[in-house]
């Protein structure tokens, strides 16, 4: 992900958000997602996304499922509805982060 | 977009010894990063006609920063253990409700029972000897269900609810001839302290062997090479 830490802050929020709108997914295909969503603005680092994911999987926010593809295995992740109901409160909490960094820092940032 | 070719199996074959000589000893892991590494260089070739499969393989590793997969091994083992310990958690809860509690009841009779019909001394000596012999036993159960050596999974590091579980049994032996022998104390609430804390021992091992055993069928779905 972009050096940022706003954004590095906002990984597993972005993950879980993810995954509530695309279903299963694997690791190389949300970096995909995020740099296709952004037009190659935001970068997913593999280093942090992986363990982001086994983070959130340990927390049992996310199930896993590993299905063949091709000469290969591959590992889907999906969200839980303690994930979905996670996902909720922390775009809330991210929602608000924006309005009161919007109150601080001025008019001019407008929510997106 | 550019269709990427798919790798062949030789190229796998390369990625999972190229993860394994970075120090990813883990089938589980070494799985994902292969599956990641394998869809990134893939696309790379495909962007950038002439570029070689090791060239593509460099440029995605660097992706992974300066540590390279170290970050990815190690957070991965701290999240198994925390996992394996709410695992632990949810079956220990468990022996707590319907239907579980009428053994966990049944357990703690048996022992109130055992402690009033024996003598004392041979009952602690009994009861810590019967919890190292089924920490061993469920040892050698564990070891038997395990993956095969070359197919090392990191949900398989911990044993160590049943070997507290046992240690705390085996603890009481002590504790009983402290009493005895040190504070010469031979009140009920010393008996009811060395009760509980013997049930509670057999609880803890009773919640890992179920927890383990739950972790052992998630894990065979999983992964049923890693078992065959």
């Amino acid at each position: 992900m972009n050096n940022s830490q706003l954004y590095k802050g906002s990984l597993t929020t972005i993950i879980l958000k993810l995954l509530e709108e695309n279903g299963r997914m694997y690791g190389y295909e949300m970096t995909r997602k995020v740099k296709e969503m952004t037009v190659d603005e935001v970068t997913i680092n593999e280093g942090a996304l992986y363990p982001a994911l086994h983070r959130l999987e340990a927390e049992g926010l996310l199930t896993v499922e590993v299905v063949p593809a091709g000469n290969r295995l591959r590992k889907y992740y999906a969200i839980t509805p303690k994930g979905q109901t996670e996902t909720v409160s922390r775009l809330a909490e991210l929602e608000e982060f924006i309005r009161h960094m919007q109150i601080l820092l001025g008019p001019k940032i407008a929510l997106s | 977009m550019l269709t990427p070719t798919p790798l062949t199996d030789t190229q796998i074959h390369a990625l999972f010894q190229f993860v394994k000589s970075k120090y990813v000893d883990f089938y589980d892991v070494q799985v994902e990063l292969v599956d990641h590494l394998a869809s990134e260089v893939e696309q790379r070739m495909a962007e950038t006609p002439g570029l070689t499969f090791d060239g593509a393989l460099q440029q995605v590793y660097r992706g992974f920063g300066i540590f390279g997969f170290l970050d990815v091994v190690e957070q991965k083992q701290t999240a198994v253990m925390h996992r394996n310990q709410k695992l632990w958690w949810v079956h220990f809860k468990q022996l707590f409700k319907l239907p579980m509690i009428v053994g966990s009841l049944l357990l703690a009779f048996v022992l109130y029972l055992g402690f009033k019909t024996i003598d004392g001394n041979i009952f602690v000596i009994t009861n810590g000897i019967l919890a190292f012999a089924a920490y061993i036993v469920s040892f050698f159960h564990f070891k038997e269900k395990l993956p095969q050596k070359e197919y090392q999974l990191s949900s398989f590091k911990y044993d160590k609810f049943v070997y507290f579980g046992a240690g705390l049994n085996l603890y009481q032996i002590y504790n009983f001839f402290l009493r005895e022998a040190l504070i010469g104390f031979d009140g009920p609430t010393w008996t009811i302290i060395i009760l509980s804390l013997c049930w509670l021992g057999w609880m803890i091992i009773w919640a890992g062997v179920l927890s383990f055993d739950a972790m052992i069928k998630d894990q065979r779905k999983l992964y049923p090479l890693a078992f065959a």
